[in-house]
């Protein structure tokens, strides 16, 4: 009957066993598990899982007076997500499930008739319709110009929670405005 | 027996092939502290600490008292082992704490450094509109006990207007970095606020406000 050490269970033959081959294959195969399990951890150390991901420099089509989800053109890079294949990249999803800081920039691109308010967004928590993060922009006097926006926030995500989402709302007369995103994630803990 | 190597494994020698249990035993525990160690600081690095606050229905804010400082009352996540929510503490506000209770006996140090504050919350006139009234988030981080003036803001405001153009959900956004270099009793608190005269403001469910540690702002080697 082999004892075993506490922490990560390596096998190990008693004093007064007989000991065979089948013990120090034992032994081996334990300690090289032990090795793999604090090397995964020091890999995800060294790689902590991030990604930007961004739309063309035309931007997307966003009509007047709908919440447009952003679809993404372009991977700038990818460590640790699931993003898909050109050219439908909606959303962002970590393999990982855990807490994430993200961040979207959005900067409307063209002139419209009139702005009145416009938003932007980052979803994802536990699909609930609540956002990671939200602002707003009101204009009191007349104007054909949104301004830049950025929102920033810490979501919970992964693999069985959510992916991560950019949303951009406006009202105002006649347009599409297009809108340019950039939008990035990066891990910062387990569940 | 000997010890080789930079990690002092223990290596059988010529006159021990009688003790090879004790020796794998011996050499199995030491690997298996060894490991465990390292396992133990590199979960440490990547358990970031970090706490989220949130609430999770719809709350009004009414004419009359415009200003809550009471919104967030639920903890969302929370890994750390010195962060928390104080519900009604001082009274009338709850605080995000770092470390143990301002003024009490500190039990609880907090890791001294950088830290990332934010928040988001939506905000929807119940019923008229004042044009451009205002909808506010501001976060306010009190670090009784630090020994040196702060760097950096110690507040964030995001304050945003409803133009009454229909449809409401007017988003506040606040994210800032505060070094707290002290040893206990910060207090986060997050007044949420807005100047609707003509009707009570929601703040829908889900608002969320997170403190995340990053890490020591200078790193002192010994050598």
């Amino acid at each position: 009957m082999p004892g075993v050490t506490p922490t990560f269970g390596i096998r190990f033959p008693c004093q007064g066993e007989q000991i065979e081959c089948d013990d120090f294959r034992d032994f081996a195969e334990d300690v090289d598990a032990a090795l793999a399990d604090v090397s995964a951890l020091r890999t995800l150390a060294l790689n902590r899982p991030s990604a930007a991901v961004r739309t063309f420099d035309a931007g997307m089509s966003c009509p007047a007076g709908a919440a447009t989800t952003i679809i993404f053109d372009e991977v700038l890079y990818n460590n640790g997500m699931f993003i898909s294949a050109t050219p439908i990249k909606p959303a962002v999803l970590p393999l990982r499930d855990g807490i994430y800081m993200c961040s979207a920039e959005f900067s409307p691109v063209n002139a419209v008739t009139t702005v009145t308010l416009q938003s932007a967004a980052l979803h994802g928590d536990l699909g609930t319709a609540a956002p990671i993060a939200r602002r707003s922009l009101a204009r009191s006097v007349a104007t054909t110009d949104a301004y830049p926006m950025n929102v920033s926030g810490v979501g919970v995500l992964g693999p069985s929670l959510s992916p991560l989402s950019a949303v951009w709302t406006w009202s105002g007369t006649v347009g599409p405005m297009f809108v340019y995103c950039h939008m990035t994630i990066a891990f910062i803990c387990d569940l | 027996m000997q010890t080789i190597g930079t990690h002092d494994l223990a290596c059988v020698g010529e006159e021990d092939y009688a003790a090879l249990a004790l020796y794998m035993q011996c050499l199995g525990k030491d690997i298996d502290s060894k490991l465990g160690a390292q396992r133990s600081a590199l979960q440490s690095f990547l358990d970031r600490p970090t706490i989220i606050v949130t609430n999770p229905l719809d709350t009004v804010v009414t004419t009359g008292a415009p200003t809550i400082a009471t919104l967030f009352n639920t903890v969302h996540f929370n890994n750390s082992t010195f962060m928390g929510l104080a519900l009604n503490s001082p009274a009338g506000a709850n605080t995000i704490t770092i470390g143990s209770p301002a003024g009490a006996a500190v039990t609880v140090p907090y890791p001294r450094g950088v830290y990332i504050i934010g928040g988001t919350t939506r905000m929807t006139a119940v019923g008229a509109v004042t044009a451009f009234s205002r909808r506010g988030l501001n976060i306010t981080v009190q670090d009784p006990t630090a020994v040196v003036p702060p760097l950096g803001p110690r507040e964030a405001v995001d304050q945003t207007y409803d133009p009454g153009v229909g449809g409401g959900n007017i988003g506040q956004n606040v994210k800032f970095e505060v070094v707290l270099d002290g040893i206990s009793g910060v207090t986060v608190t997050l007044n949420s606020y807005h100047t609707n005269a003509a009707s009570n403001v929601t703040v829908h469910s889900r608002p969320f406000a997170y403190v995340t540690y990053v890490g020591p702002r200078d790193i002192v080697e010994v050598t």
